[in-house]
């Protein structure tokens, strides 16, 4: 592996040192903190362009300006979207939001709650 | 040379220096933008043998698997022709330490054929970064030869050798620095900046939007720093090769 690589990794490393969000509950924990969902001040969907093809993301924002980040590639994705629909906290169900959203003009996020 | 000297036939500093810095990035961008257009090229032919192979009646799963396995073979030898920058930036957009298997590609795309659909597609958000890096490249590239051969072609006779030298310099100078500048400035935006407070809203981009930014900004700074090194350099080594006397016995 060249220096350049070496760097590279580690900074990346550096930069994901947080590691992914899990769910618990009714709760989403990143960074070592817990954010209750009914607590998100915004949700939103988008698909974000990754390798050969698009990956469903979901985008949960708290008061403390927490941004927290969660896409179909993410072990807690299932749960995440079936605890949104449990509490009822986007305007409409995950069939029909992840339907608009693929359905949809691509990089057109949609504003799911709050 | 003097700055009277150097006033006489030469640009303002400003514009060499500026001239410079965008010198040392453009060459970055440029290189990493024709990187690109060879490995959407390659990614377009893999397409069309993908597109033959949805024709048929019969997908077999071998075959899908050889063009995910030629599509991670295509991903990672593209990168590693990249510049440093450049491979740090797509790093962050897409890691090549983990590529997708046809498994793992069947289980988000549920089909051969879904799979078979996108195998040599790309990432759109980067092809038109590209473009505007290629654009903006070549266009500071050629700025910086035009600046060199005025420069050159307007000195002195007796000073033409001497002011070509620290023009090779400046040249070598600002792209070695502007290179190592751009990644170091990506690498430490990229660090700083927090990945959960980038809003993708705008799209992906965002993702690394601080590395591209701080690559960019460190770049060109770094660029206009080495130019000028170089550029002192080279006219001392002139300087330093032209005047030597052998003292004979």
């Amino acid at each position: 592996m060249s220096l350049v690589d070496w760097v590279n990794r580690r900074v990346i490393a550096f930069m994901r040192r947080d590691g992914k969000p899990v769910l618990a509950g009714d709760r989403i924990v990143v960074e070592g903190l817990r954010y209750a969902l009914e607590d998100a001040t915004g949700i939103a969907a988008y698909e974000a362009d990754v390798y050969a093809g698009r990956l469903v993301c979901l985008l949960l924002t708290f008061a403390d300006g927490k941004l927290i980040r969660v896409s179909q590639e993410d072990a807690c994705w299932n749960d995440l979207v079936a605890a949104l629909d449990r509490l009822g906290l986007t305007r409409v169900p995950s069939s029909e939001w992840i339907l608009q959203l693929i359905s949809g003009v691509h990089n057109t996020p949609i504003a799911l709650g709050k | 040379m003097s700055e009277l000297e150097l006033s006489l036939y030469n640009y303002s500093a400003a514009i060499t220096t500026t001239t410079s810095g965008a010198f040392g990035i453009g060459s970055n961008l440029s290189w990493d933008a024709y990187q690109r257009d060879v490995y959407n090229q390659l990614n377009e032919a893999l397409q069309k043998q993908a597109n033959l192979l949805r024709q048929r009646a019969h997908i077999d799963a071998a075959e899908v698997g050889a063009l995910v396995e030629q599509r991670n073979t295509i991903l990672a030898e593209s990168r590693s022709r990249l510049s440093p920058f450049g491979k740090l930036y797509s790093e962050i957009l897409k890691s090549s330490a983990d590529p997708p298997s046809l498994e793992k590609l069947l289980k988000q795309k549920g089909s051969l054929e879904a799979v078979l659909e996108s195998v040599g597609k790309t990432r759109a958000v980067v092809n038109r970064l590209t473009v505007t890096m290629k654009v903006a490249g070549n266009g500071m590239i050629a700025l910086q030869v035009v600046v060199s051969v005025v420069l050159i072609a307007m000195a002195p006779p007796k000073k033409r050798g001497e002011v070509a030298a620290g023009q090779a310099g400046a040249v070598i100078g600002g792209a070695g620095f502007g290179w190592a500048g751009a990644w170091a400035g990506c690498a430490t935006a990229a660090a700083l900046a927090s990945p959960s407070l980038a809003v993708p809203f705008i799209g992906e981009i965002t993702d690394g939007g601080a590395c591209l930014t701080g690559g960019i900004i460190s770049g060109f700074g770094f660029g206009m720093l080495g130019s000028s090194w170089g550029q002192k350099a080279g006219e001392d080594a002139y300087i330093g090769a032209t005047r030597l006397h052998w003292i004979s016995q």
